[in-house]
């Protein structure tokens, strides 16, 4: 007998349309790192990155049956996790971005550069060209963000990124090209 | 999905026209009395086992009756319905 | 640590969108041949290319959660799921046959059966005080002239002797208009 865990996500989606919440489990197991990272990605706390992924994957449960699968279920699911991150950001009045200066991050806390090959004598150079960046994408509208995050970090093809952002592609390669050139100024600071 | 809903909204579309011809042809019963409508069940069912004969006198009458003038009528059915309620009275 | 002070140098225009695609790998193949065509003649677009190459996989580092980190999330989600899952109305557990497919499907069968019902039953919705022992056909029922008919059928059968008792018989002979139109249907 097939593995439930195997299946592939249409499967289980359509599983847990016919009520088998067993199998939306296994959907939890396959994305919820992706899920968390993305949120971290926004919000840059580890408990609200946390609260909002499940969230996220509680929406998709309570809206399981309204999927009609004319998208992929990870895109869909990702817009839900995007939405309530800009959702979020938008209550509380800033991307939280700040949020690393706020609570004092030593420059050793490797929270956003985790490259452990830095040097001491490094860390401040990373520290100040982190805070650099924190500040430009901060800056940037938050469409030209979540387009730069969900390709540089989450590693989304251009392609699931205009079905996640309900967009072209075309306008998706123009987001991350802007976001990159008003990040460009900002990683000045190498190592 | 949708084209069960446009079937939907096609019978929901339709039911009025049905649903109004129904109610309007049920005017008839539902106007009779309870009395009268005991009377029309009654005599149909004996209608329903009368011999074919019995029928065809019937449907004379029914055809002498139309063709009466309108006081002759009311004053054979005044005459039925006294005799009917004296009979009852016995 | 020549690199540590270099700032980053600009692309050319044309091509710096093209570049960051490229980045990416999501140029198409003639696009990708024409910029690295380019890159082979222009030194500020190579570096462009090797400063994103060195910095923006920098930026998407995160930091690894250890694994009691994720076994605990995965619980938590579940339970927010079982509380997601008892918070439903008693109510909506009975509504399970209303999800999907399923309305659409009862509700034409519904409206199927209540035309159905409208059109060949008795028509008549308060069938509880209407429930009669004997089924008279609906083309009796819509016919004013046959419920007269059998309405007045005692009569008729006893129409010889009201009109002897009235003095009335044979006064009139029946004429042969067609006023009736006797549905001989009924028999």
């Amino acid at each position: 007998m097939d593995d439930p865990q195997n299946f592939a996500d249409e499967k289980l989606v359509a599983l847990c349309q016919q009520g088998q919440r067993q199998c939306f489990e296994f959907l939890v197991q396959r994305y919820m790192t992706k899920a968390f990272h993305i949120a971290f990605n926004f919000t840059r706390d580890t408990e609200t990155a946390k609260d909002l992924s499940q969230d996220a994957f509680m929406r998709a449960y309570a809206n399981i049956k309204q999927f009609d699968g004319r998208s992929s279920f990870y895109t869909w699911f990702y817009r839900i996790v995007v939405n309530l991150c800009l959702d979020h950001a938008r209550r509380r009045g800033r991307v939280a971005w700040q949020s690393l200066d706020d609570i004092g991050h030593e420059p050793g806390e490797q929270q956003h550069f985790a490259d452990s090959t830095f040097a001491p004598d490094q860390e401040a150079m990373a520290g100040e060209a982190k805070r650099k960046v924190n500040a430009t994408l901060e800056a940037m509208p938050k469409k030209q963000r979540t387009a730069f995050l969900l390709r540089n970090h989450q590693g989304l093809s251009i392609t699931d990124i205009a079905e996640v952002m309900k967009t072209t592609e075309g306008t998706v390669r123009v987001y991350l090209h802007r976001a990159v050139a008003a990040l460009r100024q900002s990683l000045v600071e190498l190592v | 999905m949708k084209t069960s809903h446009s079937l939907i909204l096609i019978f929901a579309l339709c039911l009025p026209l049905v649903a109004g011809r129904a109610a309007g042809a049920d005017d008839n019963w539902r106007n009779l009395s309870p009395r009268e409508k005991d009377r029309v069940q009654r005599n149909y069912q004996r209608w329903q086992n009368l011999p074919p004969r019995d029928k065809e006198h019937l449907r004379e009458e029914w055809n002498r009756w139309q063709n009466l003038p309108q006081d002759q009528r009311e004053r054979l059915k005044q005459r039925f319905d006294d005799q009917r309620r004296d009979r009852r009275r016995d | 640590m020549t690199e540590r002070s270099r700032e980053l140098e600009s692309a050319c225009k044309d091509y710096e969108e093209d570049l960051v695609l490229h980045y990416y790998g999501e140029c198409g193949d003639a696009d990708r041949k024409r910029i690295v065509g380019h890159l082979t003649d222009c030194t500020r677009c190579r570096h462009f290319v090797d400063d994103l190459q060195r910095l923006l996989p920098q930026m998407g580092k995160t930091e690894e959660m250890p694994q009691v980190f994720w076994d605990n999330y995965y619980r938590e989600t579940i339970a927010k799921l079982d509380a997601q899952d008892e918070r439903k109305p008693w109510w909506r557990s009975c509504l399970v046959f209303t999800h999907g497919w399923m309305v659409p499907a009862f509700g034409t069968v519904g409206i199927i059966v209540l035309i159905v019902g409208l059109l060949f039953g008795r028509g008549n919705l308060s069938i509880f005080n209407d429930r009669s022992p004997v089924k008279i056909p609906q083309e009796v029922l819509v016919d004013s002239n046959q419920l007269e008919f059998f309405k007045s059928m005692d009569l008729l059968e006893s129409l010889d002797r009201l009109e002897q008792q009235d003095g009335t018989k044979g006064e009139l002979n029946n004429t042969h208009t067609e006023r009736v139109s006797f549905d001989r249907q009924v028999t």
